[in-house]
């Protein structure tokens, strides 16, 4: 298991399959990409682009 | 020691442990720069990803979800972030020897400048003005595709 205190709350995933850094991963994927996300923040900001 | 520094695309790829082994070479150091650090915040920060996340982790309030995106986000000590102290004058001299890049582009080649440091981007986010600018000073960019 791995164990992420975020001092208001505990969250617990399992630590196989990659713990909590692959189910960020997956969200990132099922939310259209990093490059999609990063490319609206660009959009909405040119001096990010 | 040699120093690589990463745009948000391969910091997201380091901060969940898929470093791109091409990236960097044993005993290389990683930097960043604040505006690529602030664009990974705001895109992990949009709605969508905060919804995902929180049904992934059992429909978990979406602050929650969201405070778990903010310590996964959490810079390690071994990224290095320079500081605008150090880079300001820098933009602000790209800016007058008449560099065109909006403020994103000028951290980085400044950043670059400071930490003698190879600019890394990922291959869905080359950046040809950037290139450019970074060409015509002699600083090296290299196109991350793995």
């Amino acid at each position: 298991m791995e164990v992420a205190d975020l001092g208001h709350a505990l969250i617990i995933v399992p630590a196989e399959g990659g713990g909590l850094r692959s189910v960020v991963r997956s969200a990132v994927v099922d939310a259209g990409g990093y490059a999609g996300l990063a490319a609206a923040v660009a959009a909405a900001d040119p001096d990010l682009a | 020691m040699s120093t690589v520094l990463v745009d948000d695309h391969l910091l997201l790829r380091v901060l969940l442990a898929d470093e791109p082994p091409s990236l960097r070479t044993a005993g290389a150091a990683l930097a960043t720069t604040g505006l690529w650090y602030h664009r990974l915040c705001r895109a992990l920060g949009d709605d969508a990803v905060v919804g995902s996340l929180s049904r992934r982790l059992g429909a978990v309030d979406e602050a929650i979800a969201s405070d778990v995106l903010g310590a996964v986000a959490v810079l390690p000590d071994e990224v290095e972030l320079v500081s605008l102290r150090d880079l300001a004058w820098d933009m602000a001299a790209l800016l007058h020897e008449g560099t065109r890049l909006n403020l994103l582009g000028l951290e980085a080649l400044a950043a670059a400048r400071h930490l003698a440091a190879e600019i890394c981007l990922a291959g869905v986010d080359d950046n040809p003005p950037l290139r450019a600018a970074a060409r015509a000073r002699a600083v090296e960019v290299r196109i991350i595709v793995d």
